[in-house]
Formats: structure tokens, sequence, C-alpha cells
């Protein structure tokens, strides 16, 4: 059997595209999803047996936990990717109250109880690699983007800490924050501004 | 930046190919790489 992955949001977006690279590399991968089904399908159905999709709430600890145990009969995952995120832009002063706590138990809770529940059995395994992905908005201020920023600079410094308390266990942690890369959510937070944001990169790097 | 272009970076992290620990790699874009 060959090494075990999971990414997190790895049916669409930045998460697909570290599932198919993942794969290229001879992984198994897990990819969980909250709502998309038909994206799921497709994965598989581009990637067959290579793919395993799992409809898991991130934010529910639960549901995590639920998932763990799913995966009994299959190698400790060596890779944790944690991409699941959304997005709610809106204005501190008008934004729904509950609009904010969305945004951090989705990208910051998400990330947090998968951290939770998995980094524990790499480090009695002594083997694991966890890799977060930040973004260029926990540095970057964007009007109505405060709490996409704060989920994503939490996100950040969790990594910080967790890698200087799982080296001891050879339990790597790192954190990739990309900056605007033109995906499903891209659009949706910054539709009106998207075009004129891309403009201003170039977006082949050939 | 292309979501393939992070998935790379993250590929390489996830195979040990990148060592680094405790790293935040700002990645992307020009403007906030750092």
């Amino acid at each position: 059997m060959t090494d075990i992955a999971i990414v997190t949001g790895g049916t669409r977006g930045i998460g697909r595209a570290i599932v198919a690279r993942l794969i290229a590399q001879d992984f198994t991968v897990f990819a969980t999803y909250h709502n998309d089904e038909a994206a799921a399908d497709r994965l598989s159905g581009e990637f067959g047996a290579r793919v395993i999709t799992a409809r898991v709430d991130g934010s529910d600890r639960g549901q995590v936990e639920r998932f763990q145990a799913q995966l009994i009969d299959y190698p400790l995952p060596s890779v944790l990717v944690n991409n699941a995120g959304i997005t709610r832009d809106g204005l501190f002063l008008s934004q729904e109250p509950s609009s904010f706590a969305q945004v951090m138990a989705n990208n910051f809770g998400g990330t947090l109880n998968f951290c939770e529940v998995f980094a524990p059995l790499m480090a009695k395994a002594r083997h694991g690699n966890i890799i977060n992905i930040g973004s260029v908005a926990a540095q970057k201020i964007k009007l109505g983007n405060t709490a996409y920023g704060c989920a994503k600079a939490a996100i950040e410094r969790l990594s910080l800490g967790l890698s200087v308390e799982l080296a001891r266990f050879d339990v790597r942690v790192n954190c990739v924050s990309p900056g605007f890369v033109d995906t499903d959510m891209f659009q949706t937070f910054a539709s009106e501004q998207a075009r004129e944001i891309l403009s201003r990169y170039p977006q082949d790097a050939s | 930046m292309t979501a393939d272009e992070v998935a790379q970076i993250v590929c390489l992290l996830a195979t040990r190919q990148l060592s680094t620990l405790g790293t935040v790699l700002r990645v992307g874009n020009g403007e906030n790489v750092g």
C-alpha cells in the first residue's frame, strides 16, 4: 500500500491541485469535502482508487474523529494538508454576528480539529508531516476581510507552535501562505475586484 | 500564482524534499513574498 495523505477541502481549487500532485508522487489520498458532492464525484472519476473522498465538516470535532476511525484499515497517514476553508466577507459593523465565528470555526477550527485528532497519532508513530494552508490575508489588510485574515493568522501561529512541540517526535509542521490564486473562493470574495487584481500579476509561470 | 504552483510547493514539503520545519512560506505574486 502506498503512503496515505489527507487533504481537507481536497475536491476543488488549491486542495484539488494538491491531491493531483500527491497522487503523482504515489500517495493514496483521502480528500475531504463539506458540501460539493458533484466535485467529489468528478475527483473520484478522474483518479479512481487513488483518491477516497469523504464528507467531513472539519469544524465539527465529532465528524473529524469519526473520519479518523474510518481509516483504521489503512496505514497511518504520513501527510496531513489542512486546506479547507470558507470566506464570508463583510464589514464588521454590518455583518451577521455569527458570520465571524463561522469563518473562524471553518478555517482555524477545522485545522485545529484535524491537528488535534491526527497529530497525537503521528507523534506516537514518530513520523508525520503536517502542512497548513494559510493566506496572504493573514498580513495584508483588505476591507471586509477581517475574519478570514484572523483565521489565517491563527493558522500560521498554530503551525509555528506545533512545529516546536512536535519536532521531537519527527513530525514536521509548516504553513504555506499563498497570495492571490484564481479559485472559486477567490472569485467569491473578490468578484468585483478579481479581474483588476489578477491583471496585476502574471498567472503563467512559463 | 496558480493552484498547481501552490500544490507543487506543498508536495515538496510532503515528500520532505524541502527540509523546513516551523516555517511560514509566503508565496506568490511578489508583493507578499518574504
